[in-house]
């Protein structure tokens, strides 16, 4: 509760600062959204010339995308920015400053900061997801409504888990950006399509080691009418929650591990 | 024919005017008012070979502004530069060659390359014949003292190290002129030292001429002959460090303890001297020594108190600054702003 | 032309980037996933199919994994730092720095881009073609192909520095770097054929892109490097309109230039 005031106090002042940069804080928003309508229309142009790919119509694929960063970009408002911000503050050596606050500091992490970027991103999502909906004439009942939410949380902590594991490497290691781009910016490419299309042992590392599968290709399934054929198991979808969860307290074990790694040093 | 030239130069600056909110930033989007400032309003001197020069005046005052135009970056509003017979932004290659330029607070060496690949960089940059680039680096990293750290890659250099390889890499060409805007700031005096007594010997033995602008008076005293004091855009002195001293440092104090608690005389102040107390509850007195002579006024004393203690001082260079940047903004109060 | 200055400005470029070995392992590694997701995509579209019609004929899938290759291979120079590194040294002001040197700016950011290039080589693009070559069936081009390649492939690596070089100097007028660097990624990624041939494009995309110049830095190159294009006269086509490309932004970069200079503001007065 005593965080939930706090934060309601640090987000006032951080777009207070952001919109005294102007047209800038604006343009923000119009930068991201232009990536999506670019990355829309390689789907469309690629789709509209071969139709399926995998068995996968257009608005099918478009939903994966759609999926994809929706989940990923309610995650990067709490730790994208967040995380790049610890890395510098441990190269500058300015870190300390989250260690002596008597909040926990994977609180303070989360709050001291605000991914406004991604407002935009999920504004288009929302609308995209509405457009896929309608195409592919999905209607659900409030109860299926509902379980699709708790799956697509469930998809949230794992992309909020892979950002924060991939940004605490800056405990140990000099340049975790790269690190983090990669797999942020790389492996996760890899579920904007059908992971169906892929090798077997490829689908195994992407829903066993790196379960980002998770993120939309098994929650998908519980709405679209696809074959089972290419699931491990009919049930898989309905683990996304736990999954998330799962991934998430790794994170966090990750997390402290890392911030004893800075104190044992003691940089 | 002097070395550089500067006739009534003028810079402006057009700012965009800041909006807040949303729908002023949209309508920004559509037609844009600027407002306009003047860097530096009607500036005019020469400067001859082998001279240095000390161009001062407060934060602002447009001193980075001018050099900027003598060096080619930036282009005038109105009025001409002529280096060399040359005019420095149409000609900003060719003037490039003859200068060298140290600008205290960025560096012009390359962050990730090791000081002594970045200032053989320079020898391809400005064709310096091989033996005249080992006579100088010879030179230059004795008197410098670049020898220690030529192998450190530049961004991990301390600010002194940096000003040192700046330094070393602005005069390896022989220029003709070096501009050296702010080069001992942050330091400590040590490296300041080393630096003034550089720019000293290259000035004597190589007749370079040297543009320097500074905010530590020390760099002044014991370096320039002659210094330009700007302000709001406009000269507001133009002589020898002599002559401004003798100008706006006619002041003199004395610095009395004594036995008694000493009282104001009314003879003392008409007299023309004026009466402060120190933070060590000293009694001081100021008075124009032109008017006044100092034995004069310690006989009185001495008449009246038994006197523990004195001290004469002269006005130092930075109190004369201080006089004159404050006798400047009571003539002009405000600076000028154009809004269009 | 002073060589000698704009070689060691090369090298010195190069040599900076050596400190970095580490990133350039996990670029490799990202630069392969792309390749990877792409080749996977085209088997799926495939499908049972080995043949595929286009608008320039039948492409194979052995094609289409060669065309993937091909274009990540010259992505790999194309992907420069240009309009970030024109627009923060005009922002930073640090710009100032390269004025009070004794060649042109456009000199200095050109030897930076060339230095990266270099490296790239070396690091990342021999890897890329040796793992490339021995996982995937990659054609090679027969020789006439391959040299008129490497020429097209060259006129459109200068023309993308020209381009970007270009876009960086709007900095001089607004700030919105990132911005127009994604948008501007994003019209390449789609417009050039890097991802998707044009070959497979519909009519209407195919007019768009046949009036931007990104298709003359990828499609069109990669396209000679499969033989789809022989004849002299369309060879000779691609160049002029390569050339004729370049000497409009070579004309718009230097107009913009001129007004530039005297946009120049520096802060401290």
């Amino acid at each position: 509760m005593r965080y939930l005031k706090l934060y309601a106090r640090f987000i006032p002042i951080y777009f207070k600062s952001k919109t005294e940069h102007g047209f800038g804080f604006y343009m923000d928003f119009i930068g991201f959204a232009l990536t999506h309508v670019v990355s829309y229309t390689v789907i469309w142009a690629l789709m509209s010339r071969f139709q399926t790919i995998n068995g996968w119509n257009m608005y099918e694929v478009m939903l994966l995308y759609t999926l994809n960063m929706l989940t990923y970009a309610v995650a990067a408002v709490f730790f994208f920015f967040q995380m790049n911000d610890v890395e510098d503050d441990v190269h500058k050596g300015s870190f300390d400053s989250l260690l002596v606050k008597p909040i926990n500091p994977f609180i303070h992490m989360i709050i001291r900061s605000f991914g406004h970027f991604f407002l935009g991103d999920i504004a288009i999502a929302v609308i995209m997801l509405s457009v896929c909906f309608s195409h592919l004439n999905i209607h659900l009942h409030w109860g299926s409504y509902l379980s699709f939410v708790v799956m697509l949380l469930g998809a949230v902590l794992v992309q909020a888990s892979f950002i924060i594991i991939t940004g605490s490497m800056c405990f140990w290691i000099v340049r975790a950006r790269s690190v983090k781009n990669i797999v942020i910016f790389g492996i996760r490419g890899f579920v904007d399509y059908p992971i169906s299309i892929y090798s077997k042992i490829m689908r195994i590392l992407l829903t066993f080691v790196i379960p980002y599968g998770f993120v939309n290709f098994y929650p998908s399934h519980l709405i679209l009418n696809k074959e089972g054929g290419s699931l491990f198991a009919s049930w898989l979808p309905y683990t996304t929650p736990i999954i998330g969860l799962l991934l998430f307290f790794i994170a966090y074990r990750v997390w402290n591990a890392g911030l004893n790694q800075y104190q044992g040093t003691g940089s | 024919m002097p070395l550089i030239q500067v006739d009534h130069l003028r810079k402006e600056f057009k700012r965009q005017k800041r909006k807040d909110g949303f729908w002023p930033l949209m309508k920004s989007l559509l037609y844009r008012e600027y407002e306009q400032k003047v860097a530096v309003e009607d500036i005019s001197f020469t400067i001859d070979q082998g001279e240095i020069v000390g161009y001062i005046g407060p934060n602002g005052a447009g001193k980075s502004t001018t050099i900027k135009m003598m060096v080619g970056i930036l282009v005038p509003t109105s009025g001409n530069v002529r280096v060399n017979g040359l005019v420095p932004f149409e000609n900003r290659i060719e003037n490039a060659r003859r200068i060298g330029a140290v600008f205290g607070q960025k560096s012009q060496l390359w962050w990730d390359t090791p000081v002594i690949e970045s200032l053989r960089l320079t020898k391809y940059m400005y064709d310096i014949p091989e033996d005249r680039y080992l006579q100088n680096m010879a030179l230059f990293s004795d008197i410098l003292g670049l020898e220690e750290f030529k192998n450190v890659a530049v961004r991990s250099l301390s600010l002194g190290q940096r000003m040192r390889a700046d330094l070393c890499a602005a005069l390896l060409h022989d220029p003709q002129i070096v501009y050296l805007d702010e080069p001992t700031i942050g330091l400590d005096v040590v490296v300041k030292e080393r630096i003034r007594e550089f720019i000293r010997q290259i000035n004597r033995e190589r007749g370079t001429t040297v543009i320097l602008t500074t905010h530590d008076m020390a760099d002044i005293e014991k370096l320039c002959s002659r210094v330009m004091v700007v302000d709001h855009g406009r000269l507001m002195y133009d002589g020898n460090l002599h002559t401004l001293k003798n100008d706006y440092g006619n002041m003199e104090s004395m610095e009395l303890d004594t036995e008694e608690d000493f009282v104001m005389d009314d003879a003392l102040l008409r007299m023309g001297i004026s009466f402060n107390r120190t933070e060590e509850a000293k009694t001081q007195l100021v008075y124009d020594k032109n008017n006044i002579n100092s034995s004069a006024v310690i006989k009185w004393i001495m008449a009246r108190y038994s006197v523990r203690d004195f001290k004469v001082k002269e006005t130092e260079i930075e109190e004369i600054i201080r006089n004159l940047y404050a006798g400047f903004s009571q003539e002009e109060p405000k600076r000028q702003e154009v809004t269009v | 032309m002073r060589i000698a200055l704009y070689r060691e400005m090369t090298l010195n470029a190069f040599r900076s980037l050596l400190a970095f070995r580490a990133e350039v392992l996990l670029y490799l590694f990202g630069q392969l996933f792309k390749v990877l997701v792409q080749i996977y995509i085209w088997y799926a579209l495939f499908g049972d199919n080995n043949l595929l019609s286009s608008q320039a004929g039948t492409v194979s899938l052995q094609e289409m994994i060669t065309y993937v290759v091909v274009s990540s291979v010259i992505s790999v120079f194309a992907t420069n730092d240009v309009i970030f590194s024109v627009s923060s040294k005009v922002s930073s002001g640090e710009i100032a720095m390269d004025l009070i040197k004794p060649m042109s700016f456009r000199s200095v950011i050109f030897c930076q881009a060339l230095g990266t290039n270099m490296y790239r080589i070396l690091f990342e693009l021999i890897p890329l073609v040796i793992i490339s070559m021995s996982f995937f069936h990659v054609q090679l081009p027969s020789l006439a192909n391959g040299l008129i390649f490497l020429i097209l492939v060259f006129n459109g690596l200068i023309l993308n520095f020209l381009i970007t070089y270009t876009i960086g100097l709007i900095a001089f007028w607004y700030i919105l770097v990132w911005q127009v660097n994604t948008v501007l990624g994003g019209l390449i990624r789609l417009f050039s054929g890097a991802f998707i041939p044009i070959w497979f494009f519909s009519d209407s995309l195919v007019q768009i892109s046949y009036l931007l110049p990104f298709r003359l830095i990828y499609y069109e190159p990669i396209s000679v490097y499969l033989g789809k294009v022989t004849g002299w006269y369309d060879l000779l086509a691609i160049v002029l309109q390569q050339l004729a490309w370049m000497a409009g932004f070579l004309l718009l970069q230097k107009w913009m230039w001129s007004r530039a200079v005297h946009k120049l503001v520096v802060q401290g007065g």
